[in-house]
């Protein structure tokens, strides 16, 4: 009798074991998974003479393998009960996919956000419905409804002592929350306002009195704003022709004197050698003084309209010795014996 | 999201249409010329070029060449990749990340384990990649996991990695980035340690020496509980 219990245990035992072989799957090396993409990485070697010999059939075997090791692993996640079906949670993808658009721009924060964050006041969650007392019933905090329970609540108004008694208390009511609104919306706009770009400066700013500076602008911005840049523009009578006006380069001709070529590229070599810092420290500081009087004289002249900001950007007026571009007001500041970097 | 021409366009044209009409950021293009035919999977980022891959297509058997069941479209595949190349081979790579792209699908957070029904395998083996796409046969075993049968439905294509125009590194990196407020917020100065304890580090910041209290004064003294201060003469030796 035990024997044939013993033996039956055995037999189920084995078969078990047997199913459980079914579902095993030896690997040389781990493979690299991905549950959140569902994706697996093989990284044993693969058999080409396998593949030359029986290929599909060792594709498809060597894809169940592979399956059967993603499906144990998944099988492993923790699982919960939605609507009568067992979903696994599936963690987050390994794999980094790159994204369609850019990353969106960080909004900026209105007046208000920005002070609750300095202060560290956080939003606190409120509810939908508030207990009326009057009322006796829940009543939504906002909306077309409480709107109503207010009109409700408000059948009748006080009128105070002090107040004209043929005042409409009503539409003064009405009117202070317009103002309330409008105020509200007035603030949002400005939020708006401070957040965007405000558009440049326009280089010829109308003004009652121009200067020559200003009015030869003018007629040169006038003169190319075409499509051509001014080429075919023709002139008025008695107008004097429009000079050309930015940087253009002069180039040596090919084949010119040698001697003067000779001399030239040995300077070069010199400058290149010498010891001597590339920044004339003193040529720096007259420019730098003369631009601050300039500054001042422009400044006293306006008035004291415009406020000056901390020294303009003169494109061409720090450069050093040598003639590289300049990265303006530092340069002078340094001592003598360094180089200009 | 997925655009597939046919017939003889320029690609870059092609992708100019995509951009300005289709929103799309990913493509395939098929073209076959006389003895020769090719598909060539493109993907854009920021309406610019990211990746170009051209593979050369060696053999291919459609969906129709297998007489059996398939699967309802739109199901999430189980994606496999095996070979040497896709683990060595920068090119590879990059072409492993493409396809993954191209045929992941969704993201998601939860899978019903038992709606798993597509997998599509490519193997990178003699210059080439086999890919096969099958369906899932789920059968019992004796555990809770079930054992996996395989049968090949879709459809059968054998690629050579020809030409290649891959973004370059930092612009992948780029495109990669995740925006700020979903990076996971790190806590920091808290600690678990082996046993399951919490613990954490207070800063307190530099103190202030210019301001401690070195004269010794009779009021800062400390008191013995149930001690009276005393008001006698003060012992010169205590002082």
């Amino acid at each position: 009798m035990t024997d044939v219990i013993v033996s039956e245990v055995l037999q189920k035992l084995s078969e078990k074991e047997e199913l459980l072989q079914s579902i095993h799957v030896s690997k040389h090396l781990q493979p690299e998974v991905d549950l959140g993409n569902l994706l697996l990485n093989d990284l044993d070697e693969i058999d080409l003479g396998n593949i030359k010999t029986n290929k599909e059939e060792y594709l498809l075997s060597l894809s169940r393998d592979n399956l059967q090791y993603l499906v144990n692993k998944l099988y492993e996640l923790p699982t919960e009960r939605v609507d009568e079906v067992i979903v696994a949670k599936i963690p987050e993808p390994i794999l980094r996919i790159p994204r369609e658009k850019r990353v969106p721009k960080d909004k900026p924060l209105t007046k208000w956000e920005q002070y609750a964050k300095d202060k560290g006041i956080k939003k606190q969650k409120k509810s939908k419905l508030i207990w009326d007392e009057e009322l006796n019933r829940w009543v939504p905090r906002f909306g077309f409804k409480k709107a109503l329970a207010e009109k409700e609540k408000n059948w009748v108004m006080p009128v105070a002592k002090n107040v004209n008694p043929n005042e409409d208390q009503f539409a003064k009511a009405n009117r202070i929350k317009e103002e309330k609104v409008a105020k509200n919306e007035l603030k949002r706009l400005q939020n708006i306002a401070r957040n965007t770009k405000k558009a440049k400066k326009p280089v010829l700013e109308p003004a009652a009195k121009y200067n020559t500076d200003q009015l030869n602008r003018m007629v040169h911005v006038a003169h190319t704003a075409t499509a051509s840049m001014g080429k075919f523009q023709k002139k008025l009578k008695d107008e004097k022709t429009i000079p050309k006006t930015g940087k253009r380069s002069h180039f040596q001709p090919l084949i010119s004197d040698s001697a003067a070529e000779k001399s030239h590229n040995l300077e070069i070599l010199d400058r290149v050698q010498s010891k001597k810092p590339k920044l004339d420290i003193e040529k720096a500081v007259n420019r730098m003084t003369r631009a601050e009087e300039e500054e001042r004289h422009e400044h006293n002249k306006g008035g004291k309209k415009k406020k000056s900001k901390g020294g303009k950007k003169g494109k061409g007026k720090f450069r050093g010795g040598t003639g590289k571009k300049g990265k303006g007001k530092g340069a002078p500041v340094k001592k003598a014996g360094k180089g200009k970097r | 999201m997925q655009l597939f021409s046919s017939g003889i366009l320029s690609l870059a044209g092609c992708i100019m249409y995509l951009i300005l009409t289709g929103n799309v950021a990913l493509c395939i293009l098929n073209y076959h010329t006389h003895n020769n035919e090719a598909q060539i999977i493109g993907r854009l980022y920021d309406y610019h070029l990211l990746d170009m891959v051209e593979l050369g297509i060696d053999d291919c058997q459609l969906i129709e060449t297998f007489k059996n069941q398939k699967i309802a479209a739109g199901i999430k595949p189980c994606l496999l990749f095996a070979g040497e190349p896709f683990n060595s081979s920068s090119e590879y790579q990059r072409l492993k990340n493409l396809l993954v792209d191209f045929f992941r699908g969704e993201e998601i957070t939860g899978l019903r384990l038992a709606g798993l029904e597509h997998v599509i395998s490519f193997t990178a083996a003699e210059g080439k990649i086999f890919m096969r796409s099958y369906r899932i046969l789920t059968k019992k075993s004796g555990a809770k996991t079930p054992r996996v049968d395989l049968e090949e439905i879709g459809p059968r294509m054998d690629f050579s990695l020809r030409r290649t125009k891959l973004a370059s590194d930092d612009l992948f990196k780029t495109s990669c980035k995740k925006p700020r407020q979903i990076k996971p917020k790190t806590v920091k100065n808290i600690k678990k340690d082996a046993l399951g304890t919490t613990t954490g580090r207070i800063h307190l910041g530099k103190q202030d020496l210019s301001k401690l209290q070195v004269k010794r004064m009779k009021g800062l003294r400390k008191v013995k509980s149930g001690k009276k201060t005393s008001k006698g003469p003060k012992n010169p030796a205590s002082i």
